[in-house]
């Protein structure tokens, strides 16, 4: 018998309900919604284990709190030994600071790529295990026979290394005359004479004393600035190798570039076509110091190597108030997808990251960082690498920074690290582009790539597994390096572009490659040297959203001649050799 | 059927003792109208809880005053100085019933010493205790703003700052101003500086910023008026010759452009936001750069017991550079103030030198010195004499005791001084004074 609803019944389970409906709990709504669809798989994923990279950065990590000791290590993605994958280079201190690894080996690590995909540590047999106490790293082919050298920065008597296609490295540097003395941190290859030959910048930090004790705002022992010591000035090498047959020679052009009596805390380089005349300029990125935009005066030098500091005038030496920042990382990319190169640094913590958008032509660069959405949101933490690629293929850069304090701070809560490093320790930061040079945080959805909170310092972007999209080693201090998978979602096609002179048997670092889609364009320059401390592939990983093909690329080479290619299709990797193209109108 | 017919079919359905439902029936209304009673208590209790938990959903009505937590951060490895502050003002913050002045100062000695997290914590609670203050909603957007808070929010606690700001209070202008243009808001920007300039004319920064802000949107040549007036109110100001550099390259005059980026590398000053809010914070500072920085400006300034409490401060730290340095430091000072004239400045320093030294002949022969020179031959006197006492072989203070106790006519006195300076030194003065008053010295 169907029993009837009483009105008791109703009145009590409206009461019920009413009383339940008062207890319910008040979620508040989140600060910021996430990105990324609930429940999807990460964006990026940490195979580290599963990749065989065993790299553990070593510091000399006593409390004596040695400022050498914090800057941490860089990391290289290149292909030394030219089987067409990526292979890595990362470089560490050790334990004590004033003298050679006590071992006499280094612990600077080079691994291989195997055929499966895992890495192999391949340090001894290469040679390139390093006793100094090192920084960063470029790669870059100084004698055009066709394979990669490196350059390692350290703090102590920098080294240059000859690669000598065998899988192992020669130290050339007193035989090639590129002794660079003093505390260096990031260095770039770049053409400055145009004479075919890979020049080199070196940026200096400061004259650090050891014995020298500072402490923070609260009286804490901390880490020295950079204001406790006298800056050094940068040091620019000029490449005299005749050819790949003899030793390659360096020349110590510092003086006569006119970059010898500018003195600051250099520890970010890149070199760029600042003013669209065709010629390489240098940005560096200093700590406590303005910054320089050095213009390459090569058009008027009569081939020397000539630089002029124009970063006052062209609004990229201060921020948008006037003052110097702690300039750590710098990239120069296309960040609005304007077709001019953009400038943007890391800086310290209580100091918001900096975007300079490029005005164009000579009229400099605007501190857009505000508007960009990337300034507030970095203040809280302290940015040193940085990258900037098209995560998801939608045809803009994306922006990854690695974050990690050099200031001690209260312990964060779960660190291991021992004490004060446990104070360091900071999550890392990934931006996504909405097309037009707006950036959003992307939280959880990004994986262990923010999630991990560790004390991260040197990153170097590449398409590792060879999938199509762009892959990301970061380097920690006192911590493994990390190799994170890019597994977002794509929400387009790729077109990788490897721009090569077979004249000089490399890659035409400098070389502005520009892809046509349709009504409108992409353009990226061939560079290695990036962020902080390291080096990326020089390999041109483009995003084209929708584009199936593309229609046509132009390259504007190093020497200022100009190519076009026919379109083809995307979504595979293309090497544009000089002179295979049309010739283009200037 | 009829309505009448119905209802008297109702009627008589509800009758008791109505047809219709049997008897049993109708004795079970009867005895059931407990149950109706019953679930109307039920149902009224549970809406009145349910209700009540609404309301303390929403916070309104009585609700329990909420249990305030202070920041607690870990002081160990702190300079003594610095978690002493700390731990005081956590400690008078901690006192029932909370003050938002305590709080508030707890807050402003956590932000003196850049612990900001904490110090943004402090202000929010002695906001929401005292939202009238304006010091604390002003301190909070400060700290918030540094510590890379969401823009709406930087903007609407400024505003609210602006609101309760004492009249004419420029500076905040200014400050709600930097804000703006770190969010990229340059117009708003332009629109603040220009209000502080309003109410300020000669304050330097808002000249500067309003500058900044014009080239930002557009207007070169107004952001040059503005930069040039800054330049012209502060003329070693750096940051308002680089942005004149910019904003005359801007322009393409490349000529003047180099011409302010020579004097922007010649200047070493940055003009400074005259702000007596965000100075008390910085006055509560005891770090030791703070403290080095502080005992520097106080002898600079002469003011020796503030230069003695840095020094105090330092030394407890693990400094004691300063203390060690501070009597040296004084004497010189006072020394200096002599030379030049200043009598009275002198006295005074001489008198804070000697609490510092007091075993230090120089301090007590200069000190005696200023006091002859100006006639007090008694107070000259008894510092000669005490001078004479730390050092007895100092021909020169007997020389000048002799002097003072002369002009006292206290004769044979001064000889006795005269004789005894020159037993030191034949060749000294008192030699010849002695001459002079045709007494043979002793050989």
């Amino acid at each position: 018998m169907r029993t009837p609803v009483t009105p008791f019944t109703l009145l009590v389970v409206l009461s019920v309900t009413a009383f339940c409906a008062g207890c319910s709990d008040s979620v508040p709504p989140s600060a910021a919604p996430a990105t990324g669809s609930p429940g999807a798989p990460p964006w990026f994923t940490d195979i580290t284990d599963e990749s065989g990279l065993d790299f553990v950065h070593g510091a000399s990590a006593d409390r004596q709190l040695r400022m050498p000791a914090v800057m941490g290590g860089g990391a290289a993605l290149f292909d030394y030994d030219n089987d067409g994958d990526l292979d890595i280079y990362l470089t560490s201190g050790h334990e004590v600071l004033a003298a050679p690894d006590p071992e006499g080996k280094g612990r600077n690590r080079l691994y291989r790529r195997e055929a499966d995909g895992r890495y192999s540590d391949v340090t001894a047999e290469s040679g390139l295990g390093d006793p100094g106490y090192a920084m960063g790293v470029a790669a870059g082919d100084i004698d055009n026979d066709g394979d990669l050298d490196l350059f390692v920065t350290n703090y102590g008597p920098d080294r240059l290394y000859l690669n000598e296609g065998d899988g192992s490295f020669s130290d050339i540097t007193a035989a090639a005359g590129a002794a660079v003395d003093g505390w260096s941190a990031s260095a770039a290859f770049c053409d400055f004479d145009r004479d075919g030959f890979l020049d080199l910048y070196v940026t200096r930090y400061v004259d650090y004393l050891p014995a020298k004790r500072c402490s923070a705002k609260d009286g804490r022992q901390d880490f020295c600035g950079p204001n406790s010591f006298r800056d050094l000035h940068d040091v620019v090498l000029r490449n005299e190798t005749q050819s790949a047959a003899g030793t390659p020679r360096f020349a110590d052009v510092s003086a006569a570039a006119g970059i010898d009596s500018t003195f600051a805390a250099g520890l970010g380089v890149v070199c760029l076509d600042a003013d669209g005349d065709g010629w390489q300029d240098v940005y560096v990125a200093n700590d406590a110091d303005p910054n320089q935009l050095w213009t390459n005066l090569g058009d008027s030098s009569g081939g020397a190597i000539v630089f002029r500091d124009d970063s006052l005038v062209r609004g990229v030496a201060y921020n948008l108030h006037g003052q110097p920042q702690a300039g750590m990382g710098v990239i120069a990319e296309d960040l609005d997808s304007n077709g001019t190169a953009d400038l943007f640094l890391t800086h310290l913590m209580n100091e918001a990251n900096t975007l300079y958008s490029n005005l164009g032509g000579t009229a400099g660069f605007q501190d857009t960082s505000g508007a960009s959405g990337l300034g507030p949101s970095s203040m809280r933490f302290t940015g040193f690498g940085v990258v900037a690629f098209d995560a998801e293929l939608d045809g803009d850069l994306d922006l990854f920074i690695a974050n990690g304090r050099v200031n001690v701070d209260q312990p964060v809560a779960g660190s291991t690290y021992p004490p004060p490093w446990d104070t360091l320790p900071e999550p890392n930061l990934f931006y996504l582009n909405d097309g037009s040079g707006g950036f959003t945080p992307l939280d959880s959805a990004a994986g262990a790539l923010v999630s991990s909170v560790e004390i991260s310092r040197g990153v170097a972007s590449g398409d590792i597994d060879g999938d199509g999209d762009v892959d990301l080693l970061v380097a920690n201090l006192l911590d493994r390096a990390r190799l994170y998978r890019n597994d977002a979602p794509r929400r387009g096609h790729w077109l990788a572009v490897r721009a090569v002179d077979p004249a000089l048997e490399r890659d035409a670092l400098g070389a502005r490659v520009t892809l046509n889609l349709g009504g409108r364009s992409v353009t990226r320059d061939v560079a290695t040297a990036s962020g902080y401390l390291s080096s990326q592939s020089p390999i041109l990983h483009f995003g084209v959203g929708a584009a199936a093909e593309v229609d046509r690329i132009d390259v504007r080479w190093p020497d200022g001649s100009l190519e076009y290619f026919p379109g083809i299709g995307t979504d595979q990797v293309i090497t544009l050799h000089r002179g295979g193209g049309e010739p283009a109108d200037g | 059927m009829g309505k009448a017919s119905r209802r008297k079919r109702e009627r008589t359905a509800d009758s008791p003792g109505a047809a219709g439902p049997d008897a049993k029936s109708r004795s079970g209304q009867r005895s059931g109208w407990l149950r109706p009673l019953l679930a109307t208590v039920i149902a009224a209790g549970l809406l009145l809880l349910g209700f009540g938990a609404w309301q303390a959903q929403r916070g309104v009505g009585v609700a329990a005053p909420p249990v305030i937590v202070l920041p607690n951060p870990d002081t160990s490895g702190m300079s003594a100085p610095v978690a002493r502050a700390l731990e005081a003002a956590r400690d008078a913050a901690l006192a029932s019933p909370p003050s938002a002045d305590a709080i508030g100062r707890y807050g402003q000695v956590l932000h003196a010493h850049w612990l900001l997290e904490a110090a943004e914590r402090c202000y929010e609670i002695a906001h929401d205790l005292a939202p009238g203050d304006f010091r604390w909603v002003y301190l909070l957007a400060g700290v918030a703003e540094i510590r890379g808070a969401d823009g709406e929010r930087v903007d609407l606690l400024f505003r609210d700052a602006i609101h309760l700001a004492p009249f004419g209070f420029a500076p905040i202008y200014v400050r709600h101003a930097d804000a703006l243009m770190r969010l990229g808001r340059w117009s708003e920007a332009r629109d603040s500086y220009a209000r502080a300039a309003e109410l300020d004319p000669e304050l330097v920064l808002a000249h500067r910023g309003m500058g900044q802000a014009l080239i930002l949107v557009g207007d070169g040549s107004a952001a040059v008026e503005h930069l040039e007036r800054a330049a012209s109110l502060s003329p070693g100001d750096r940051i308002a010759q680089v942005a004149l550099a910019r904003a005359h390259a801007l322009a393409g005059d490349d000529q003047r452009a180099a011409e302010a980026s020579a004097r922007a590398e010649a200047a070493r000053g940055s003009a400074a936001l005259p702000d007596p809010f965000f100075y008390e914070v910085e006055r509560l500072a005891v770090d030791p750069e703070s403290l080095r920085a502080r005992y520097a400006s106080s002898l600079r300034k002469g003011d020796i017991d503030a230069a003695a409490e840095a020094a105090s401060l330092l030394a407890e730290g693990g400094d004691p550079a300063a203390s060690r340095q501070l009597p040296l430091a004084v004497k010189q000072h006072a020394n200096r103030l002599a030379f030049e004239g200043d009598f009275e400045g002198a006295l005074a320093s001489y008198e804070q030198a000697a609490r510092l030294a007091p075993a230090d002949p120089e301090i007590e022969h200069n000190w005696g010195t200023v006091l002859l020179r100006r006639g007090d031959l008694e107070g000259a006197a008894s510092h000669f004499e005490r001078a004479v006492e730390i050092e007895p072989q100092s021909a020169d203070s007997l020389y000048n005791l002799g002097v003072a106790l002369e002009g006292l006519g206290r004769r044979d006195e001064a000889i006795g001084r005269f004789t005894a300076a020159a037993g030191i030194d034949p060749r000294h003065a008192a030699a010849q004074r002695l001459a002079e008053l045709g007494v043979e010295p002793v050989p």
